[in-house]
């Protein structure tokens, strides 16, 4: 059924993510509510299990090329009625938050940038190519990236308490190729030029 | 703009179960009897046929490197925690009633227990391995009371009459000898095309039980293979499951009577092979598998005559092969799977009767078996496997290879939800061969093909080249 489900969902159209430069420098992602709103995406999300997206990015433009990219699980806990989400940062930071029902996460989901490049000098052009992976419910590997983030953030932080480069090209490289392991049921690629945060 | 789509097929389409069947019987070795009907409890080898030359020093590099694979395969099957969840019923939504009962044994979960998401995924691929089996999903719903689930599996179940078919094709390169040598040459010819079919049907008996009647035409006629089999799962609620199976093949290779005065001792009933297979699970993803086979071989042989001169002599006379597995499979579909690791290792020993010119004797053959492959996603439409086999022949043969095998879809998801499965494979492999203390010979096969599957059944079409000798 839920084969046929998606099948019936693959056909629609969904709005494109917008991309934004943020002051600081990140490159940031904000995905439409669209999504959430599609039958397959609504199904997969209400199962009770861990829906995981692995969002990738690609900029290019006039400071050169980027790759970058965040993780978002979501499971609804079938009795407390919340929603856990949890987002997984290119910096390695990793964020726990919940929800109160299916219009928060919405409001959410839509409203809020997600850091998919740890912060850097872009040009004044900035291509996006972003994709969108959505996976079935969680497995070793989450708890496997877990654990290697939080021995890593514990003892390989530069002295400044930032990231080096390597080190975000592992966190980068963990996101993403723990994940593709994992049988995606939808997947999503747009094309979208950023948008630069405003000045204050 | 609207974003541009990719999604992704659903790989665990149709026929799923004929496909690993029809995989894994293709795949036994070339040198053993091949009497099995298909069960997805076979093992799975990759030894092709092949040989080429190597050193005993390469002999233990091979022997290193399939050890490094093991290593490096471990930590996979070490799994974890979070989030997890108290099952206190489990429900199964499609496919026939019969079968609900054996997806839920499959699933080696048990109601009353707490299982996290990995244990979760890993059941949902046991259930796709399943050979009726074309798609399961999960999900959870509540319980009778706060923090209690349900979880409902919904399946997707195949037709009960299938069809497989298979046709490959062989080439090579070979030295054309001539009295002048300036003559010859290397010549690319086809070597042999093999086609082979088979028809089936499947029936769900009683609660937890599988009828299959299998009809197969191997090779070139006359050689057809008619298979009975039942299987009972969750053999007294312990998810073990026990095959029962009657072959019977037209030709054991002991046509004809010979000459009047021979004696042949073979009769249709000596065309029949009787097989127990049973399967033990140990682990959310380990089982062991052990099986006994009884069939006839016929032995030939001379025995003086008093007035002078010989009688040939035509016997059936019993093999009793025995085989222990451990199976290591996280594997998400026996025919494409996208992910997983499989790992088999154990001994079978063959009791059979043998022959010289004018004595008939008994002999024990030992083979030892060890296989290793892991499937990689590449994208969300390619999938890389690669893995090596090593196998130990009494002692005297050693063979081992290593090989890989890429997959991409073809035709996308909308079409392969429409209309099954179809894929382009193009795999290659080296093997070396070692006979008793003799030095190693090695030789390669690339194989490209088309395969379809459906819930009617698998279509495959190969075309593979065997080269790269070295004597």
């Amino acid at each position: 059924m839920l084969l046929a489900l998606l099948a019936f969902g693959a056909g629609g159209s969904v709005p494109r993510p917008k991309a934004t430069v943020a002051r600081n420098g990140a490159l940031t992602v904000t995905l439409p509510a669209a999504l959430l709103q599609s039958r397959e995406i609504r199904q997969q999300l209400t199962s009770g299990l861990t829906t995981v997206f692995v969002l990738t990015v690609t900029a290019s433009g006039d400071g050169g090329t980027a790759k970058g990219g965040a993780r978002i699980d979501v499971r609804l806990d079938l009795w407390e009625e919340k929603y856990l989400v949890t987002v997984l940062e290119p910096t390695g930071q990793e964020r726990k938050l919940t929800f109160a029902g299916e219009a928060a996460l919405a409001k959410w989901w839509s409203e809020t940038p997600v850091p998919v490049t740890a912060p850097r000098k872009y040009g004044q052009t900035v291509d996006v190519e972003v994709k969108l992976k959505m996976l079935p419910f969680s497995s070793q590997e989450q708890s496997d990236t877990q654990r290697w983030l939080s021995r890593t953030l514990s003892r390989g932080r530069a002295p400044s308490g930032e990231f080096t480069p390597a080190q975000s090209a592992e966190i980068l490289r963990i996101i993403v190729e723990t994940s593709v392991r994992r049988r995606p049921l939808l997947e999503y690629h747009w094309s979208v030029r950023a948008i630069r945060e405003a000045a204050r | 703009m609207p974003g541009r789509q990719r999604e992704n097929p659903r790989m665990s389409l149709q026929g799923r179960a004929l496909a690993a069947e029809w995989e894994v019987r293709l795949r036994h070795g070339e040198s053993r009897k091949q009497y099995e009907i298909p069960h997805p409890a076979y093992e799975r080898s990759y030894a092709p046929a092949g040989i080429g030359a190597c050193t005993f020093a390469r002999d233990v590099r091979i022997l290193a490197l399939l050890l490094g694979v093991f290593l490096a395969l471990a930590p996979a099957m070490l799994g974890d925690e979070i989030p997890s969840f108290f099952i206190e019923s489990i429900r199964v939504n499609g496919g026939s009633p019969g079968s609900h009962r054996i997806v839920v044994a499959e699933s080696r979960l048990r109601a009353g227990q707490t299982y996290d998401e990995a244990r979760l995924r890993d059941a949902t691929a046991r259930i796709q391995r399943l050979p009726f089996v074309i798609s399961a999903d999960f999900r959870l719903a509540k319980g009778s009371e706060f923090g209690r689930y349900v979880l409902v599996i919904d399946i997707q179940q195949m037709k009960p009459f299938f069809v497989l078919a298979e046709s490959t094709t062989s080439w090579s390169v070979e030295t054309t000898r001539l009295p002048n040598p300036a003559d010859a040459g290397e010549e690319f010819v086809r070597q042999n095309r093999s086609d082979k079919i088979a028809a089936g049907a499947r029936m769900f008996v009683g609660a937890a039980g599988v009828l299959n009647l299998v009809a197969e035409r191997v090779e070139h006629r006359p050689n057809d293979r008619y298979t009975m089999s039942y299987t009972q799962y969750d053999l007294f609620g312990t998810r073990a499951s026990l095959t029962a199976l009657a072959s019977y093949n037209e030709n054991p290779g002991a046509r004809g009577r010979g000459a009047p005065g021979d004696r042949f001792d073979w009769h249709h009933k000596d065309n029949f092979t009787y097989e127990l297979i049973g399967i033990v699970p140990i682990g959310p993803n380990d089982s062991i598998r052990a099986s006994w086979q009884r069939g006839y071989l016929p032995i030939r042989y001379f025995r003086g005559l008093p007035g002078g001169g010989v009688q040939h002599i035509v016997r059936s006379l019993p093999e009793i092969r025995k085989e222990l597995y451990w199976i290591h499979d996280t594997t998400d579909d026996p025919l494409f799977p996208t992910g997983g690791t499989r790992i088999s290792a154990g001994m079978t020993r063959t009791h059979m009767a043998s022959a010289g010119l004018t004595e008939l004797g008994r002999q024990k053959l030992d083979e030892m078996k060890l296989s290793l492959d892991r499937t990689f996603r590449l994208t969300s439409a390619q999938a890389l496997t690669l893995g090596g086999n090593g196998l130990d022949f009494d002692r005297s043969i050693r063979k081992y290879d290593v090989f890989a095998r890429w997959s991409v879809d073809l035709w996308g998801r909308e079409r392969t939800l429409r209309h099954g499965d179809l894929r382009l494979e193009i795999g290659g492999d080296r093997v070396y061969t070692r006979i008793q203390d003799d030095h190693f010979f090695a030789s390669s096969t690339l194989r490209t093909g088309i395969v379809f599957r459906n819930e009617w059944g698998v279509l495959r079409l190969t075309g593979q080249y065997e080269g790269w000798r070295v004597d």
